[in-house]
């Protein structure tokens, strides 16, 4: 009835799902999983026969750490699932669980070296990975990428934590499997059924600091067949947190010079975010699932004014007539639906998408003129994008030893935006395909091997080939040693706006061609009462005809294929969990990037100094620890995030030297403790406070933008 | 066990080690110069725009005679950065006048007028503007400031700094934003303005009754505005860019006759030429502009040069000013904009005199006499 080896695989997937089941209900550590494997070792056929049926339903929700254990277990040449000698981070959940109130941007900053430059408290953050630009990091939810075809990147800080049931990141090379042009890496966040049956709910409220509000509910049901889970949000905050203002004088005493500066509210910085996720997932048969996910989101935000401004007027009675007002509305719409089929040796998965987003800004100017108070809107701009995306995947082994995946994608954008006060804009479309290759073969037990090929279409034009040439080599007892190696050719196409920005954009703008080499060594060891994880990389990326915006003598800003990039880097990662006495549980870990990003490009004009200079924005070192203790039922998390100083000059000048300026090195330390108690039998409660800013640091992270002082919130978190 | 306590350890300590200077992001080393170091000498003020929405702008001082030159002056002295985006300056009775054209402001800073207080010092400021652009001077207690989107001229005492009224440019018939008032020249009692943005004006107005009495149509986008001796005025058009909902045409020089304000000739660049800057030199009788190179003409001429006075290749001309005494040329180069730029001294007959790295997007020099 079934051969041999796939028997033998089902059955330990069967234990595992069975373990993994019961984890989520009871907290049991390894060795209970260990013995549960031993203990359905005996049991009969018929009953296996059975549970395996039902663990191809659980394949999609067993973490990866728990199959690379069944590697372990099954002394066979079996080729692996996961990707060979590439790099993957996968975030872990408690950091997920820790930081669900707030926005992506945060759990990246703070537990990857993915560098976030942000413009203030619920302010745009944009990520550079591996020393890259913003829209070099791509980012897919459920397979499908969310990137603005427009922009060319994404604000993680529009990106709900409490969404996003798992987040992955791939280095480099791996991205490509999945994206084509992420020449720093990509950013992959999941949404997975909960088949636990019955009804459940959990909420998630909090107050904090400058008037912040949010609360967040989760809701899932699942039967049999069928799960649903809806989650949604909503916060708002005044956001108008003091702050000194040495940038500007309040006063100026003529007879010493000496000048006085005041403290003062942060204005027109406030913000409101709310949004729905609802997921739907159905057992169609004993070898088909499919899923619909829809995800809809609106934000209101206000971008505060520079420190140094001091456009605002006051009327006739002293009130201050804000000035400068701006506002960006975005809304967005995603949608996922996907139908996955299990052949005997392969499975399909088809992919549809739809994203629609709407972003609105606009910029109004006052002024007090005696009787009356004018006033002008001066930008006002909105832009709609739509993307429809489909996508079929074919994955199965060839015997044991071979893995391969081939796929087809295709995605349309539709950009329509424009400007109403200088009546400019575009309205553009472009078509991609994709059809990818991966093929992986385990050559012995400790040698695996693996190429992509990615051959993309641009309205219907062939782009050259993309490819990721890959190596693992694994060593030691329990092969607790792994070196990996790779090579890729990477390619990105501009943005509609940089081709099609009026005025400014640039039709004949070439894309960014990348070639990249990685070596990663990991090692993992466990002792009695510890786990210890150990990884580093070194890469090298040589991009041309990298893109920059400037400006030019006819005041508008155009783009040009000027620089050369060349990055080398290094990343080391450690993680180590362990028991200190009997009821003391520690995780620690910790990031450090050494990032050289480095402009190669030929001077615009005989003066440019910017070659062989660190771009822009981009830390040479930067690192983040995490200190997690658990006491019983008390537990308390410490993060620290370190960058060092980001020049804002091609040329890097430092403030000493030229006019030019630098932004001094960042350390931030934030802690939260809480206590987890049983509320009435039935739910699951957790109080808990949060200290952002723990050593109330006066700073900024972009030039006149000052930041929040300590800061705190207040979060209840409820299981029913 | 030993070693995870280590670990521990130094988390403490890197915690505690964590401390951000915001005070060293301002330049520490102060200004020492007092008035009587710069009061007798020939000194230009190099304004440096720097970057939109980055509040790096900062102002430079040369020495002409000494060639010594002093970056960063206003911050250095008063530990506190100018603002975003320094559009122009205007020396006056031993005062600065500097306009912070996206922080909404003008911050005056004693050039010599309060002499017990050092150069370059803060002494105070007209705030509550929208996005100021330039002054101009009627008299002692009367000055104008335009204004890119305000759709009004500020009018200011400079004695008191306070704001005493508007002057309104709004064009409710255009179907653009209109008007976007930038350089001033006075002509008897008649103050000019060009309108340079999705505009094609030259704005008369009466500085007695402070209303707009008359406009004069010139080409697109009209750049900066000049009066020479025989009171004519200069005008450059950048001609709008391609696929422009306003239009978009060849750069184009205008000269117009101040008193009878008719176009008296108009001077056509190739397509894909760049026109902007147009500067007199002392005697008021030659022209300068940028057309990718440094053009050079005399006020008489018929036909534009055939060739560039100085040559703009591995340039990117951004400013030019001319000495009024001695007509040397200050050729701006802003390089790629996100670096300390460039100001040429080149002297009348074309020969280089000196080279200064001065700030983020250097704009204009402005001279001490």
């Amino acid at each position: 009835m079934l051969l041999l080896p796939n028997f033998i695989y089902r059955c330990v997937k069967w234990s595992l799902a069975i373990s993994t089941f019961l984890i989520r209900l009871v907290p049991i550590n390894y060795i209970n999983v260990f013995i549960f494997i031993g203990m359905h070792k005996i049991l009969k056929i018929k009953l296996i026969f059975l549970f395996t049926i039902c663990s191809l339903f659980v394949k999609a929700s067993i973490p990866d750490s728990i199959l690379l254990k069944e590697v372990k277990i099954v002394e066979k040449l079996i080729v692996k699932k996961k990707r060979a000698g590439l790099k993957f981070q996968k975030i872990d959940t408690l950091v997920l669980s820790n930081l669900s109130h707030r926005s992506l941007s945060e759990v990246l900053s703070e537990n990857t070296p993915i560098f976030i430059k942000t413009y203030g408290r619920g302010s745009m953050a944009t990520a550079s990975f591996r020393g890259t630009a913003p829209s070099h990091t791509k980012v897919l939810w459920n397979n499908m990428e969310i990137n603005s075809p427009m922009l060319g990147m994404v604000d993680f800080s529009l990106i709900p934590t409490w969404f996003m049931d798992d987040v992955n990141l791939s280095y480099g090379a791996a991205s490509v499997k999945k994206s084509a042009g992420a020449l720093g890496g990509s950013v992959e966040m999941t949404n997975k059924a909960d088949w636990r049956k019955g009804f459940s709910l959990h909420t998630l409220s909090s107050a904090g600091s400058y008037k912040t509000y949010d609360q967040f509910i989760s809701l899932n049901y699942s039967n049999r067949k069928f799960s649903s889970k809806t989650k949604a949000f909503y916060s708002v905050s005044d956001n108008d947190f003091k702050f000194f203002n040495k940038d500007i004088p309040a006063s100026v005493d003529l007879k010493t010079g000496e000048i006085s500066h005041e403290t003062q509210k942060q204005k027109n910085a406030d913000y409101k975010k709310y949004g729905f996720l609802q997921e739907l997932y159905y057992k169609l048969s004993l070898k088909d699932m499919v899923s619909f996910k829809i995800w809809n989101q609106y934000s209101d935000r206000s971008l505060p004014q520079l420190s140094t401004n001091e456009s605002n007027d006051k009327d006739s009675d002293g009130k201050l007539i804000l000035n400068n007002i701006n506002n960006q509305l975005d809304r967005s719409t995603r949608i996922s639906s996907s139908w996955k089929h299990y052949f005997n040796k392969s499975n399909l998965k088809v992919d549809f998408g739809y994203i629609n987003t709407n972003l609105d800004y606009y910029l109004d100017v006052k002024q007090n003129r005696g009787e009356k108070k004018v006033s002008n809107r001066v930008i006002d701009s909105e832009s709609k994008i739509d993307t429809y995306m489909a996508k079929a995947e074919l994955t199965g082994n060839i015997k044991e030893r071979t893995r391969y995946s081939l796929s087809g994608e295709f995605s349309a954008n539709r950009v329509d935006t424009k400007e109403s006060v200088k009546k400019t804009g575009y309205k553009e479309n472009r078509n991609k395909e994709s059809f990818v290759l991966f093929m992986q073969h385990q050559w012995t037990r400790n040698i695996s091997q693996n190429i992509t090929l990615r051959q993309p279409f641009v309205d219907e034009k062939a782009d050259p080939l993309i490819y990721v040439s890959a190596l693992e080599y694994t060593a030691g007892e329990k092969k607790q040693f792994k070196l990996g190696a790779n090579f890729t050719r990477n390619y990105n196409r501009p943005t509609l706006n940089d081709l099609y920005f009026q005025p400014g954009g640039n039709p004949d703008l070439k894309p960014e061609d990348g070639f990249t080499y990685e070596g990663n060594i990991g090692y993992t060891v466990s002792g009695k009462n510890y786990d210890l994880d150990l990884s580093t990389s070194a890469y090298k990326s040589d991009i041309d005809n990298w893109i920059i915006w400037l400006p030019n003598d006819r005041g508008f800003w155009e783009p040009f294929n000027l620089k050369n990039v060349k990055v080398t880097g290094l990343e080391f990662k450690a993680k180590l969990k362990g028991k200190l006495f009997n009821d003391l549980q520690y995780r620690l870990s910790g990031n450090y990037a050494y990032t050289k990003s480095i402009n190669h490009g030929d001077g615009v004009t005989l003066g440019d100094q910017s070659k062989g200079k660190q771009l822009p924005f981009i830390p040479k070192h930067s690192s983040n620890l995490l200190l997690n203790i658990e006491y019983k039922d008390w537990f308390i998390n410490h993060n620290f995030t370190y960058y060092s100083e980001r020049f804002t000059t091609s040329s890097n000048d430092r403030k000493k030297e030229q006019a030019g300026r630098d932004l001094y090195p960042y350390y931030m330390n934030n802690i939260s403790f809480g206590h987890r108690f049983l509320l009435k039998k039935k739910c699951l409660a957790e109080i808990k406070f949060r200290i952002d800013n723990l050593f109330d640091e006066d700073y900024r992270s972009i030039l006149q933008r000052p930041m929040p002082r300590q800061n705190y919130t207040l979060l209840l978190d409820l299981k029913f | 066990m030993k070693h995870q306590n280590i670990v521990l350890l130094i988390i403490v300590f890197l915690s505690c080690c964590s401390c951000m200077d915001d005070e060293a992001y301002m330049n520490e080393q102060k200004l020492n110069k007092t008035v009587s170091d710069i009061i007798n000498e020939d000194y230009v003020l190099i304004s440096n725009e720097g970057n939109f929405m980055y509040g790096n702008a900062s102002i430079s001082y040369y020495n002409k005679t000494t060639h010594e030159l002093i970056n960063d002056v206003f911050s250095k002295q008063n530990i506190m950065p100018i603002g975003d985006v320094v559009q122009s300056i205007v020396l006056r009775d031993g005062l600065a006048y500097i306009v912070v054209n996206n922080s909404g402001k003008i911050f005056v800073i004693n050039m010599g007028k309060f002499p017990h207080l050092p150069a370059f010092a803060y002494v105070g400021k007209v705030t509550g503007l929208v996005s100021p652009r330039y002054i101009h001077f009627i008299n002692n207690s009367k000055a104008y400031i335009t204004d890119l989107y305000a759709k009004s001229i500020t009018i200011f005492n400079p004695e008191t700094l306070d704001k005493t009224g508007f002057i309104s440019v709004d064009n409710k018939s255009s179907e653009f934003y209109q008007h976007p008032t930038e350089q001033m020249v006075q002509y008897d009692k008649y103050v000019f303005t060009n309108c340079w943005s999705y505009d094609n004006k030259l704005l008369v107005i009466d500085s007695e009754k402070d209303i707009v009495v008359d406009s004069i149509n010139v080409g697109l986008q009209p750049t900066s505005l000049v009066l020479d001796k025989n009171n004519k005025l200069w005008t450059i058009t950048d001609g709008g860019y391609k696929g422009s909902p306003y239009g978009f045409e060849a750069p184009s020089l205008w000269k117009i006759d101040a008193k009878s304000r008719k176009v008296e000739q108009v001077f056509h660049f190739k397509e894909g030429d760049r026109g902007s800057e147009v500067k007199l030199n002392g005697a008021k009788d030659s022209l300068y502009f940028i057309n990718k190179g440094i053009w050079r003409m005399s006020i008489t001429d018929e036909n534009l040069p055939s060739k560039a006075f100085i040559s703009g290749e591995n340039k990117l001309f951004y400013g030019l000013n001319i000495d009024p005494v001695d007509s040397d040329i200050y050729a701006i180069d802003a390089i790629d904009y996100v670096q300390p730029g460039l100001v040429y001294r080149i002297s009348s007959q074309g020969k280089p005199i000196d080279t200064m790295r001065v700030g983020i997007i250097p704009g204009e020099a402005v001279f001490s006499h």
